[in-house]
């Protein structure tokens, strides 16, 4: 066995015992595997999974989950932005920092206000975008 | 007249907050094209060759062994490639190594997606070892155990927990130094038979 079997029968004895060095180990290893999931789910958006997708955080925080500005950016997500490789980094770096935004606009009324003045005319402007020219990239025809 | 000096003073402070809105908005921009650009070259960079045009099917996926071998694993990232799967396990470490713990892991987990699935996993499996600073990913392939070994193992371990059979010792003196269990360890063995800690007297 590679693991110290002695380790383990203390630790089925006793109970697991963890120090603050492996503690935070295992903390920024939990991390860098969520790092790992969410760059899986930008590059495959259908790719099989027991945890749960990322979202449009910000969006959904501002126009609720089913509003068509939400579902407009979502749609710009994944036709414009996912089939390239710098689409992909900035949806990347966009989900490792947005629930930190979302959940500051969810205490801050004005912000929220603010934000949601400077999405809508985006969400128009591409929703008439995607009216206009069908055939953006990922469209299919 | 004198509105001639307030209205200079009121420019210049205008023009000042301008300047320097101006360029923490183009500092910000700077920072988020090089963050996209790293990114990029990043991507996907570290697979081994055969994996670079694989399809992704799973990503932190829970599987259930057969129910000879109750085994639970959690696959990091499965690719489907030349009609079989292959494993791909992260781990965060400063060395590039691979340790019999990995081995065994992705051999754990190569029994329960056969067992899951029905699809065919490949014997070879890949850890990737991702540099806890740098954030740099090596991908080093290894062969995995066959399914009867990782089952004596499992039936191993379940003697030893039953007190059947006696545990064997790790043979890495670091591990042992930094172990949780290492006063109860000791005591069970007595301070005379110790010779993995003999050069660090307590």
């Amino acid at each position: 066995m590679g693991y110290c079997e002695k380790k383990m029968l203390f630790e089925h004895r006793i109970g697991r015992r963890v120090s603050s060095a492996r503690a935070q180990a295992r903390r920024d290893g939990v991390a860098a595997h969520e790092a790992f999931h969410l760059e899986a789910s930008v590059l495959a958006p259908g790719v099989g999974s027991s945890e749960a997708k990322p979202w449009c955080f910000i969006a959904t925080e501002l126009f609720g989950e089913s509003a068509w500005e939400t579902i407009t950016l979502r749609m710009c997500r994944d036709r414009i932005l996912r089939p390239y490789p710098a689409g992909r980094a900035f949806i990347g770096m966009y989900y490792r920092h947005s629930p930190a935004i979302a959940r500051w606009l969810c205490g801050h009324r004005r912000s929220r206000a603010c934000a949601r003045l400077l999405l809508r005319p985006a969400a128009v402007l591409l929703k008439w975008l995607f009216v206009r020219y069908s055939s953006l990239p990922g469209t299919g025809s | 007249m004198a509105i001639r000096p307030v209205f200079l003073f009121a420019w210049n402070w205008v023009m000042i907050v301008a300047c320097v809105s101006t360029f923490v908005v183009l500092i910000v921009f700077c920072a988020v094209v090089l963050r996209i650009y790293r990114a990029m070259l990043r991507e996907e960079q570290w697979l081994p060759k055969e994996l670079v045009t694989a399809k992704l099917m799973f990503s932190e996926q829970m599987f259930s062994g057969p129910s000879h071998a109750p085994v639970v694993a959690r696959v990091d990232r499965a690719y489907w490639a030349e009609d079989q799967l292959h494993l791909v396990e992260l781990k965060r470490r400063v060395h590039a190594k691979i340790y019999a713990t990995d081995v065994i892991e992705l051999s754990a987990q190569r029994l329960a997606v056969h067992a899951a699935t029905g699809m065919h996993v490949s014997i070879v499996g890949v850890v990737v070892v991702e540099h806890p600073v740098t954030g740099r990913r090596t991908a080093m392939r290894v062969k995995l155990l066959a399914e009867d070994r990782v089952i004596n193992l499992m039936r191993r371990r379940d003697a030893i927990l039953a007190g059947v059979e006696r545990p064997e010792e790790t043979c890495l003196r670091a591990r042992c130094i930094a172990c949780e269990y290492r006063n109860e360890c000791k005591g069970e063995r007595g301070a005379k038979v110790y010779p993995l800690i003999r050069s660090t007297p307590d």
